[in-house]
C-alpha cells in the first residue's frame, strides 16, 4: 500500500515537474523581458529574456534583488509619473493594469534601446505582485524610420510637380473665354489635386508621429481661449461654438499641442461636414466631466444611412478606410486618413477618440467623441459639472 | 549546450578537491548524494540533514521557485545557462544564514541518458 502511495507521489511529481520545465521554456522562449515583483519591489520571478536585459546573466541571480538596485526608469512619454511609481516603494502597487514608452538606466551604466512596458497587477491570495513586461522597440522603430525615410522622399517628389499642377489649373481658370463646361472640369481637377495635397500633408504627419510622438509642441494649455480661437476661425463656414463661457468660469488645463488640436478639431468637423445630410446642422457639445477628471468634445452630425456595426465604426478609425460619401459634386472626397490622423494626435496626449453611431427616425447621427484628460495643475478649478454648449 | 564531454569523474575529484573547496554532488532529480568536509565546515549541513533532500534546500527559500524552474528545464531541453562558468548565488546555511558564494556547477550524462550535477562554491566572505 505504502509502496504505491510513494509511486502515485513519485508520478505525479515527474508530472509536476514536466509541467513546470514547459512552462519555464516557453517563458524564455519569450522575447519580452517578464518579472514579478512585490510591493517591496522584489523580484519573485523572471524569465531569460529578463535576466538578459538586466544583468546579463540567469533568471536566478534575478531572484530577491530590489528592481531599482538594477535599473532605474526613464519614461519616454508625456505623464511618466504612473511609471516612476512603479519602482517607487513609498507607493502601493498599482491595481490597474498601465502601459508606456522607458528606457532603462541599467546597473552597470549602460542604457537600454526604448521599451514598451506594460504592467498588470497579479492578485494571489497571501499577497499582492505586481507583472512587468519589456517589449524592444527597436526593431519596429528601424521599420518605422525606414517607411518615414521613404514617406519623406516620396512627399517632397510629389509636392513639386502637384504646384506646377496647380498653378497651370488656376492660370487656365483666369481665361475669360472658358466655356462652362471646361470651367466646370477644370474646378473639379482643382479639388482633386486639392485632396491629393491634403493626402500628403496628412500621410507625412501621420508617419512621422508614429516614429516620434514628441515632435509634438506638448505643453499645459488652457481649453477654453482654444476652443475660442478654433470657433472663431470658422465664422466663415458659419459655423459657430455657442455658449463656449458656460463650460466653466474657471480654466480647464489639459496637455497638448495646441496647434494640433486646432488640425484634430478641423479634421472631425470636416468629416462630420462631409459625411453629414446637408440639412441638419453639425452639433459640437463639450462636456466636463470632474469625476472621470476628463474634458470631452463630441462633434455631431446626422446621416442618411443606417447605422453600421461597432467593427466598421472602429475601422473608421483605420487609415483609408472610409464610410459611405454622399457625392453631390460640391464635395472633395475625403482621402480616409482625417480620423487616422486625428486619432494619433490625440493618443499621444493619452486622450481618445472614438466614434458612435445611434439611429433616427430619418437616418441615423454620428458622434465623434474626443476626450482629453484634465491637467492636475494648480489652475484648474472645478468649474461646473457636464456643463455644455451645443451649436450650430 | 553543457560541456558534457570535459566532465568526468576524474574532473569531479579534481574539484572535490580543488582548495578545498565546498562540493556537492546530486543526482538527475536534483537529490544531493554527496557532499564534502569543507562544505559542513562552511555551510554548517550535515549529511544526515543534506543528502536525500533537494538541492533547493541549500538556496535561500526565495530562490527555490527560480532553481525548480531552472532544473525542470533542464530535464527538458538539457539546455542550461548556468553551467560550467562561475555564477554568484546566495547559498543557505543550515542555520538559516545565507552566504554568497561563488557556483561553478557542472553537469554529466550517464551512459543510461540520466544526469548527475556537481558544484563547487566560493564563499564571497571570509570564513574561517
Amino acid at each position: 500500500m505504502s509502496q504505491s502511495v510513494n509511486s502515485s507521489e513519485n508520478a505525479l511529481i515527474q508530472q509536476l515537474r514536466q509541467s513546470l520545465g514547459m512552462l519555464q521554456v516557453a517563458f524564455d522562449a519569450a522575447t519580452e523581458a517578464m518579472l514579478i515583483i512585490d510591493a517591496e519591489r522584489q523580484v519573485h520571478w523572471a524569465n531569460q529574456a529578463a535576466a538578459d536585459l538586466l544583468l546579463g546573466g540567469v533568471p536566478i541571480q534575478l531572484a530577491n534583488r530590489k528592481l531599482d538596485e538594477l535599473m532605474a526608469l526613464k519614461p519616454e512619454q508625456v505623464d511618466g509619473h504612473p511609471m516612476l511609481a512603479l519602482l517607487d516603494r513609498r507607493y502601493p502597487l498599482p491595481n490597474a493594469s498601465g502601459d508606456g514608452r522607458c528606457r532603462l538606466a541599467l546597473s552597470d551604466g549602460g542604457r537600454s534601446a526604448s521599451l514598451w512596458l506594460r504592467w498588470r497587477p497579479v492578485e494571489l491570495i497571501q499577497a499582492q505582485f505586481l507583472l512587468l513586461t519589456f517589449r524592444d522597440l527597436s526593431p519596429d522603430e528601424q521599420a518605422l524610420i525606414q517607411q518615414q525615410r521613404f514617406m519623406t522622399d516620396l512627399t517632397h517628389e510629389l509636392r513639386t510637380p502637384l504646384a506646377i499642377v496647380n498653378g497651370n489649373l488656376q492660370r487656365l481658370s483666369r481665361f475669360k473665354d472658358l466655356p462652362s463646361a471646361a470651367r466646370s472640369r477644370l474646378a473639379m481637377v482643382g479639388e482633386e489635386v486639392d485632396r491629393i495635397r491634403r493626402l500628403i500633408d496628412h500621410l507625412s504627419l501621420l508617419t512621422s508621429l508614429k516614429v516620434d510622438p514628441a515632435l509634438l509642441a506638448f505643453g499645459e494649455h488652457d481649453l477654453r481661449p482654444l476652443l475660442k480661437r478654433w470657433s472663431e476661425a470658422l465664422d466663415d463656414q458659419a459655423i459657430g461654438l455657442d455658449g463656449l463661457d458656460q463650460l466653466q468660469s474657471t480654466a480647464c488645463m489639459v496637455g497638448l499641442d495646441p496647434n494640433a488640436l486646432l488640425l484634430v478639431l478641423d479634421l472631425l468637423l470636416d468629416n462630420a461636414l462631409r459625411y453629414g445630410d446637408g440639412s441638419h446642422p453639425i452639433q459640437i457639445q463639450l462636456r466636463r466631466l470632474d469625476q472621470q477628471n476628463c474634458v470631452q468634445i463630441a462633434i455631431k452630425n446626422h446621416g442618411t444611412g443606417v447605422p453600421v456595426s461597432e467593427s466598421m465604426l472602429k475601422s473608421w478609425l483605420n487609415p483609408f478606410i472610409r464610410g459611405g460619401l454622399r457625392r453631390d459634386g460640391r464635395q472633395v472626397e475625403g482621402a480616409g486618413l482625417g480620423l487616422a490622423l486625428a486619432r494619433e494626435l490625440v493618443m499621444a496626449w493619452k486622450g481618445t477618440l472614438a466614434l458612435e453611431q445611434s439611429a433616427l427616425m430619418d437616418g441615423s447621427l454620428t458622434t465623434a467623441l474626443l476626450t482629453l484628460p484634465i491637467s492636475q495643475s494648480a489652475g484648474n478649478g472645478g468649474g461646473p459639472v457636464d456643463a455644455q454648449t451645443d451649436r450650430v | 549546450m553543457p560541456s558534457q564531454e570535459v566532465w568526468t569523474e576524474e574532473r569531479i575529484q579534481v574539484l572535490r578537491e580543488q582548495e578545498n573547496l565546498p562540493f556537492v554532488r546530486a543526482d538527475s532529480a536534483g537529490i544531493v548524494q554527496e557532499i564534502n568536509h569543507r562544505f559542513h565546515e562552511v555551510y554548517g549541513w550535515s549529511d544526515d540533514e543534506l543528502i536525500g533532500e533537494s538541492l533547493g534546500l541549500i538556496l535561500p527559500p526565495s530562490f527555490r521557485d527560480s532553481h525548480h524552474a531552472g532544473f525542470a528545464r533542464f530535464k527538458l531541453t538539457e539546455v542550461s545557462k548556468v553551467l560550467n562558468h562561475p555564477l554568484k548565488l546566495a547559498t543557505y546555511c543550515s542555520d538559516g544564514r545565507a552566504i554568497d558564494s561563488e557556483h561553478f556547477i557542472v553537469a554529466e550524462k550517464k551512459e543510461d541518458g540520466s544526469w548527475s550535477f556537481a558544484a563547487t562554491l566560493r564563499p564571497l566572505v571570509s570564513i574561517t
